[in-house]
């Protein structure tokens, strides 16, 4: 046999290797990589057979396995698109976008929601991080910066950080960014990703009314500022005094309703392009382009004229008052959003403090007024705690027995700058503050020590009255007269030797409720005086009604009588009134003896002013104050009822 | 039945007894010419028939038919598949392979319902360190075999163990359960 020739073969061996070639030629298909077909063996050898069988179970084995693993693929496929369907589902129902960051490229890519909801195209490829950050607001930025690489450098769990963004249209938009880091295994970060919510709503709207709130405001003022060629502007804070009137009597949501449709009605009647910004208690801010008064009158006008009508609510009409604050911007002069709204703030503080419907403007003494208001406060404040409450006594005295009939505590201030300061300066602030009450309790504990003092009762005796001020606040306290007699009780003198002074102000914020509480003073023993009678608007129907002991004439009535005849015949009107409706007498600024004369020959009453004494400190007051001699009586030269020409010459 | 059960049958009893036995036996069971390919399936009852006539050719009951099959068949079985004994160290490591085992010998099953009959016949149900819990489902009821099968291959493995049937179809249960404990754990 030649090495080219095949081995002769048997006729089995024939048929085995024909069987194994048919076996092997049907394996063939599995080349396309389907393994769902069976291998045929026509022969009755076994280990053909065998062979068979066991290539059928190779290629089940691979059908079968394979088939598994598209049926997992199948399913996995399913789960994520299922997984995303629902993730679409909840980014759609947050409005949220989605943003990731390739730390290696260094690019960003932003999904269709982000870039949609800031109105911006589709994004087409990935940009730099530069790009999102310069849409954020300038003011933002760094923190937004911050939380980013914060939560890189892993000093952080998550991004969370919320900012000012500007969309397509150039307005700023309220988003809330959150991300998380992927790392690799030695925890270097590979990427970043997360979502971002557009909180528009919730931070730059108002609940209640659905307009632009405060922040909404901070943006609109920061932007204007820093516009280039600034123009005039003028900033309107505008509140509505009464809207507790709408909830009188109505269910929450009517009055709700009714609050929103009023205030939409007011949206319409400023110019499209001027936003209504709602800010806490009932105040509205609009910004209008111009400085000039009559141009903001008139864009206003209709506006007032809206809130002229009553609003209807259930039937019934309600009235609402209003005020507001103008603060007109100059243009050359530098100026921060803050301090531009607290000019727009003290003008709105300033109207309140007049009357309804007033629109105040800002202007440098309302600012000064301001800063003094400020400097008062502090200095109360100042005074409350370091114990500078100082009393000042001041006596009021029978000129006809030179008796001291009465002594009137006075407030002063020990303050170490300004040193000893009136109650002019500060006794407004301190009513409005609501600080009158500690000052007051303070002055008390020193006042009432005159009533015990040894030296006082030597030169005095026990019965000259104490006699302190009320302010409008304290009076309407329906427990001062408890405070009041506790406090006597607890240093050991009688109330009965109290008088308090109260204004025609004072009791005229609330006549009826300080009616009461002035009628038990009076029944307690508590002696009541009308202070200051004369100035300001004085109501002679009050002398009427209000229950006193005492009117206290003014100063002011009193200063120059003798130069001014006229002045003279209203004076002794004023005294002779109080006198018929039995009322004791004081006269104030008594400063020369021309005029205490002319009061003795009136037989006018008591007299305070600095003919007797200034106000002293209190030691000052025990130490050098003696009682006075009495004053030789004048003839009389006033009849009383009535006055007559004659006697009034 | 897969064809491999009667082949083993077949050679063994022309082997020992000549093939006008193994004719005759095919007579009495009613088989003309009985199936002896080993990579398809006959239907079972041909193949119960077979074992029925063979026990009467013999004149033994079953279970020492099963007895002797069990000897037959592993005979056989390490003739020509030998690489299952080599690749199983111990009786529990082979009984714990013949469920795939005996898939594999129904892989040339064109049929799906022949195919997975063959397949789910036997179901390993617990794999303990020495223990093994197999279930056996098949309406033909040869559970006898398989017990015959368990202690040849203890036996061919040199090994000993006990087996227990807490399920049997013969008592009514929808299945047999064997539950093997062996005394000598697998290296």
């Amino acid at each position: 046999m030649s090495l080219n020739e095949p081995p002769k073969v048997s006729e089995r061996e024939r048929h085995l290797i024909d069987q194994i070639d048919a076996i092997s030629n049907q394996l063939c298909q599995a080349v396309d990589g389907t393994f769902d077909f069976y291998v045929e063996a026509d022969s009755d050898e076994i280990a053909i057979q065998k062979l068979a069988q066991l290539n059928n179970f190779l290629l089940e084995t691979a059908h079968r396995t394979l088939g598994e693993l598209s049926d997992s693929h199948r399913q996995l496929e399913a789960r994520v698109v299922e997984r995303t369907q629902r993730l679409d589902l909840v980014l759609t129902a947050t409005n949220d976008g989605i943003w990731e960051w390739d730390l290696k490229s260094g690019l960003v890519t932003l999904s269709v929601r982000w870039t949609g909801m800031l109105g911006l195209p589709r994004p087409e490829e990935s940009r730099p991080l530069d790009d999102w950050l310069s849409l954020v607001h300038t003011e933002d930025r760094e923190a937004v910066e911050r939380a980013l690489y914060r939560h890189l450098d892993g000093l952080t769990k998550a991004v969370n950080v919320e900012y000012r963004i500007r969309d397509a249209r150039g307005t700023w938009r309220m988003v809330l960014c959150r991300g998380l880091c992927q790392r690799d295994e030695q925890g270097r970060p590979v990427r970043m990703a997360g979502t971002q919510t557009d909180t528009t709503e919730q931070r730059l709207s108002d609940s209640l009314t659905g307009l632009p709130n405060g922040h909404y405001l901070d943006l609109l003022l920061n932007e204007r500022l820093v516009e280039k060629s600034r123009q005039p502007m003028s900033l309107v804070k505008f509140q509505l005094l009464n809207v507790a009137s709408l909830f009188d009597g109505v269910a929450v949501e009517d009055a709700v309703k009714a609050l929103r449709s009023l205030v939409q009605r007011m949206r319409r009647q400023l110019p499209p392009n001027v936003s209504l910004v709602a800010l806490p208690e009932h105040t509205f801010a609009m910004i209008f382009e111009t400085a000039e008064v009559l141009a903001l009158e008139r864009l206003l006008e209709p506006l007032e004229k809206l809130l002229g009508q009553p609003v209807e609510i259930e039937g019934q009409q309600v009235w609402l008052s209003h005020i507001s604050g103008v603060a007109i911007l100059n243009p050359q002069e530098p100026i921060s959003a803050d301090e531009w709204r607290q000019q727009a703030r003290l003008a709105q503080a300033s109207a309140r403090a007049s009357d309804s419907g007033a629109r105040r403007y800002y202007s440098e003494a309302l600012r000064l007024g301001a800063r003094a208001n400020s400097r008062a406060e502090q200095m109360i404040r100042g005074a409350i705690a370091a114990n500078g409450v100082r009393c000042f006594l001041q006596p009021i005295v029978d000129p006809l027995s030179g008796q001291v009939r009465c002594v009137e505590a006075l407030m002063r201030l020990q303050d170490p700058v300004d040193g000893l300061v009136n109650p002019a300066v500060f006794i407004e602030v301190a009513e409005r503050t609501g600080l009158i009450t500690p000052l007051w309790e303070m002055l008390m504990d020193q006042a009432l020590k005159l009533l015990k003092d040894p030296a006082a009762a030597e030169r005095f005796g026990n019965e000259f009255l104490l006699s302190v001020n009320l302010s409008a606040r304290q009076l309407l306290d329906s427990s001062l007269l408890e405070s009041i007699i506790l406090r006597c009780e607890r240093e050991g003198v009688s109330h009965r030797r109290l008088q308090i002074e109260v204004t025609e102000t004072a009791v005229l914020s609330e006549p009826a409720k300080a009616f009461r509480i002035l009628q038990r003073m009076r029944a307690a023993g508590v002696r009541v005086a009308l202070d200051d009678f004369g100035s300001g608007y004085s109501s002679l129907a009050q002398l009427t009604s209000m229950p006193l002991d005492t009117v206290k004439i003014d100063r002011q009535l009193v200063v120059g009588v003798n130069e001014s005849p006229r002045k003279r015949h209203v004076l002794a009107a004023v005294v002779a009134l109080c006198q018929r409706l039995e009322y004791d007498v004081v006269v104030e600024g008594i400063e020369d003896a021309a005029t205490l004369d002319l009061l003795c020959g009136w037989e006018a009453g008591d007299i305070q002013g600095y003919y007797y004494a200034r106000p002293m400190a209190f030691p000052d007051f025990i130490k050098t104050f003696t009682q006075p001699s009495p004053h030789p009586q004048p003839p009389r030269d006033v009849s009383w009822e009535p006055p007559t020409d004659a006697a009034l010459r | 039945m897969i064809g491999l059960i009667q082949r083993v049958l077949i050679d063994r009893i022309e082997a020992d007894h000549g093939e006008d036995a193994m004719a005759s036996i095919a007579k009495q069971a009613g088989i003309d010419s009985p199936g002896r390919r080993i990579d398809t399936d006959y239907a079972d009852i041909e193949c119960l028939s077979l074992f029925e006539a063979t026990q009467r050719y013999l004149s033994i009951d079953h279970e020492a038919l099963m007895a002797r099959y069990a000897d037959w068949f592993i005979v056989w079985a390490k003739r020509h598949y030998p690489m299952f004994f080599t690749m199983a160290d111990s009786a529990q490591s082979f009984l714990a392979r013949q469920p795939c085992i005996h898939a594999s010998l129904g892989a040339s099953l064109h049929e799906p319902v022949a195919r997975d009959r063959v397949s789910d016949k036997f179901h390993i149900l617990q794999r303990g360190e020495r223990s093994l819990t197999v279930d056996y489902r098949s309406a033909n009821g040869l559970c006898a075999l398989y017990r015959a099968i368990v202690a040849r291959v203890l036996e061919e493995y040199q090994q000993s163990g006990t087996l227990s049937e807490t399920l049997c179809r013969h008592r009514g249960d929808d299945r047999c359960r064997f539950v093997l404990h062996f005394d000598e754990a697998p290296e």
